[in-house]
């Protein structure tokens, strides 16, 4: 398994619905991802906001991400792939 | 009165670090996967087939088991997935008592409020994680916290086992005497000299007996192996100790790194102590030399003190005293105990000079509060700076579930 160590911020398709946040397509290095399904999702509490994470799945590869609600911004952390 | 009588509740995550591996990496499941640096620190139950358990050198394991997909782990990742499971344990039990991976509650009359006998509790509770959480746990219920233990390891993997009251004795019955907690390997060979192997064997001896071979631990062993513990459950107890402690990515000698080291542990357990509003009366220094010869030594302060540098002065007085031999150091750790209260003891002199540095202390504690740990790097800890990698919680140290 290859973890590689983004840490880029992206532009996100997403849908906000009930408290939670539903990501659907992001934009990274001039290219879109549509992302195929979520794997799993967890919040992280912070003392000034929160951060929505999740792992979800494009083609063979998993992509973690997070919405920051202090930045009201979405990041790419890393990418594993298996191999 | 509760229909069940008292009810303790044990929820264990099985495999925690390597199920949420599994569950964030969807190319992970069903494969043996390690999670650990230096040894293992969780596996998967498809690695535990190979023979693999937690604490094995990676070394052996990836002998035992090449096709194991090996990580390091993410730490602050694992955190809140247990958060997440504790919460969904507070709608069935009080006074939760959480560690890493585990956690007790008092569950006393939540049968009653559900409608439902403990067993069906302990289901529901595993369907709720398993629905929300998407995690398996095992879940344990007893009359005390150690029948609770023993049944959530009964049940492993996924299991919900109920001690119901009054067979508490026919359940531990056959089980090795090993099962019992506070039997380790020494109490374990004395009592197998005996010929005794099982529970049952072990209630065979009187009180008496039991005092006269193991002192106080006799009577302990004569309650515990009746099912007996009087233990409860200890809310957000004041700690007996706080301790960091890591292993070096390499071992070094280098005394800038070393010293770096032990002042970012030190800080970082005296933030944990104020934290909870306790001054520290002792401290005590473990170092792990690179060929795993291990030294400790303990001094008491003059007097029980929040400040990091008057405790990180005696933590390297007693550095000195252990650091004798020209072998790279492995491990470094420090345990902060003899804790009071703060404002439980009056001070005479230099109040001026104490209500200063109180406030510089408040202050870094709230920006990194705020900010995380990292925002503020001080005293020896600035060695670190560019030797080790850092985030919003500090240097990325190998072991940080052990740096909290």
């Amino acid at each position: 398994m290859k973890i590689e160590q983004i840490g880029d911020p992206i532009r996100m398709l997403a849908e906000f619905a009930g408290g939670s946040a539903e990501p659907k397509r992001f934009g990274w290095n001039g290219r879109s991802y549509e992302i195929d399904r979520v794997n799993a999702r967890w919040l992280d509490r912070q003392p000034d906001g929160y951060c929505l994470h999740y792992t979800v799945q494009v083609g063979d590869e998993t992509y973690y991400l997070h919405f920051s609600s202090v930045e009201v911004q979405w990041w790419l952390d890393q990418v594993a792939m298996d191999g | 009165m509760p229909r069940y009588g008292p009810l303790i509740l044990h929820v264990d995550v099985d495999a925690f670090f390597a199920s949420v591996e599994q569950l964030l990496i969807p190319a992970l499941r069903n494969r043996p996967v390690i999670v650990g640096s230096g040894c293992i620190a969780s596996c998967s139950y498809e690695a535990r087939r190979f023979g693999l358990r937690a604490g094995m050198p990676l070394r052996r394991a990836m002998q035992l088991c090449p096709s194991a997909v090996m990580l390091r782990g993410q730490y602050q990742i694992y955190r809140c997935f247990a958060e997440h499971i504790w919460q969904v344990c507070r709608r069935y039990a009080t006074g939760l008592e959480t560690y890493l991976d585990e956690a007790y509650g008092d569950a006393t009359g939540s049968g009653d409020l559900y409608s439902t006998t403990p067993l069906m509790l302990g289901r529901r509770l595993q369907q709720d994680v398993r629905d929300e959480v998407r995690l398996p746990v095992s879940v344990g219920l007893g009359a005390n916290r150690m029948l609770a233990k023993i049944a959530s390891s009964h049940g492993k993997p996924g299991g919900a086992v109920w001690i119901r009251p009054g067979q508490e004795e026919a359940f531990l019955d056959t089980m090795p005497v090993r099962s019992l907690p506070g039997v380790g390997h020494k109490t374990a060979d004395v009592l197998n000299d005996m010929s005794i192997k099982t529970v049952r064997d072990l209630r065979a001896l009187s009180r008496k007996s039991l005092r006269t071979i193991f002192g106080r631990r006799g009577e302990v062993l004569y309650e515990r192996c009746r099912g007996r513990d009087v233990q409860a459950t200890r809310p957000a107890a004041a700690p007996k100790t706080i301790s960091r402690e890591t292993t070096f990515r390499r071992p070094t000698d280098d005394p800038a790194k070393i010293h770096g080291m032990l002042h970012y542990l030190l800080e970082r357990a005296m933030r944990a102590a104020r934290q909870i509003g306790l001054l520290a009366g002792a401290v005590e220094l473990t170092v792990r030399y690179d060929d795993w010869k291990q030294y400790d030594a303990r001094r008491t302060l003059g007097e029980p003190t929040d400040d990091d540098g008057e405790v990180f002065h005696a933590a390297v007085a007693l550095f000195r005293r252990l650091h004798h031999r020209r072998v790279a150091l492995r491990h470094i750790g420090i345990v902060l105990s003899n804790f009071c209260a703060k404002g439980s003891r009056a001070t005479l002199f230099d109040t001026d000079a104490r209500a200063r540095r109180d406030e510089l202390y408040g202050t870094i504690d709230t920006i990194r509060d705020r900010w995380g740990h990292a925002a503020v790097v001080t005293g020896r800890s600035i060695e670190l700076l560019g030797r080790i990698q850092q985030n919003d919680y500090g240097f990325v140290l190998r072991t940080p579930c052990l740096t909290k």
